[in-house]
């Protein structure tokens, strides 16, 4: 099975070292003029485990993370600074609308995983139908958002409303921006699998956007509570 | 089993198992919301949702216990931030922005 260069490549362990420093003389091993192939096995960095899809996305997950890291620390000097405003905060937001993103989110994670596990066992037309699944339910959270900020505009609920829902718009539509570039890569890694670019033995492309959609989940998982919940 | 031993999953079971755990502490947030309005004790409860709903996600959906040992690092990382900033920010948020005036 293939799982990409990383994969390939990560089982040079220190056992494997080992053995090639026993395999040398001596005089081999005072001598500085060692093969290059030797020198490229030391040089290498031990690693242990998987990439899931491939390293490129795990940059941008990196990315995201740190990103959000910081706007959460942003949320959490505002909340320092203005207790009050984020404690009567939840009650001014739809915590319905929150709800709903929130479930859509998990079950559109789940279709996604889904749909990795069962193309890994070669089931690639029910890999298919798992990922139309989680692409019909990643829709639902745009959709539901754009019901949520009438409602709230409805409300009064808008950028000069005080801190809280500045916070709120501020980390909601940052995340909504990312959730959008999964819902687009989704489309992408549909055209693909119809096509039948996926197979048990190469899916890296659907599982690097398995894994941006379930990054993208867990930091929703934290935005929830930020606002909808601690009230 | 060591962990170079361990091969990704093809089970659906335990994604649905997972993904039933997070509808489930989803719904356990809100009602805690609804319930404790207000209430000092609620930040505890909610914070160790937070932590826990990421790591069935991180867990189940991510598989992070096969993953390099830098993402490994990076995913528990990240889950276990806001969990921790929010029960510190609830204990010592006053200080802080005592401190650090903006």
């Amino acid at each position: 099975m293939r799982h990409g260069f990383a994969q390939r490549h990560s089982h040079i362990s220190i056992q494997r070292l080992g053995q090639l420093n026993d395999q040398r003389t001596p005089r081999d091993a005072m001598s500085m003029d060692r093969a290059p192939e030797e020198d490229a096995v030391v040089q290498s960095p031990t690693v242990s485990g998987r990439i899931p899809g491939n390293r490129g996305i795990w940059v941008g997950i990196s990315c995201i993370f740190v990103e959000f890291a910081v706007l959460f620390t942003v949320y959490f000097v505002a909340r320092a600074h203005f207790p009050e405003a984020f404690h009567a905060g939840a009650e001014r937001l739809s915590r319905l609308s929150g709800t709903a993103i929130t479930l859509l989110m998990i079950s559109s994670s789940f279709c996604i995983a889904a749909s990795v596990a069962t193309i890994r066992g070669g089931r690639a037309h029910a890999s298919l139908k798992w990922l139309i699944a989680g692409i019909v339910l990643a829709f639902g959270y745009p959709l539901i958002k754009y019901f949520e900020i009438r409602w709230n505009l409805a409300h009064g609920v808008d950028a000069q409303a005080g801190v809280f829902v500045g916070a709120y718009y501020y980390l909601t539509l940052n995340h909504l921006v990312h959730a959008s570039w999964g819902i687009l890569g989704m489309l992408w890694v549909l055209a693909r699998h119809v096509t039948g670019a996926y197979s048990a033995d190469e899916y890296s492309g659907l599982e690097a956007l398995a894994s941006y959609w379930h990054a993208t989940d867990i930091i929703w998982l934290v935005i929830f509570p930020f606002f909808y919940v601690l009230a | 089993m060591s962990q170079q031993d361990q091969s990704p999953s093809t089970r659906l079971r335990p994604l649905f198992i997972a993904w039933a755990g997070l509808v489930l502490l989803t719904l356990l947030s809100v009602a805690l919301g609804e319930w404790m309005r207000g209430a000092q004790g609620l930040l505890l409860p909610v914070a160790s949702i937070i932590w826990l709903k990421a790591w069935l996600v991180a867990r189940y959906f991510l598989e992070a216990p096969l993953c390099t040992t830098f993402i490994r690092r990076l995913i528990w990382t990240f889950i276990a931030f806001a969990p921790i900033a929010l029960v510190l920010t609830d204990l010592f948020g006053r200080q802080f922005a005592a401190t650090f005036q903006l």
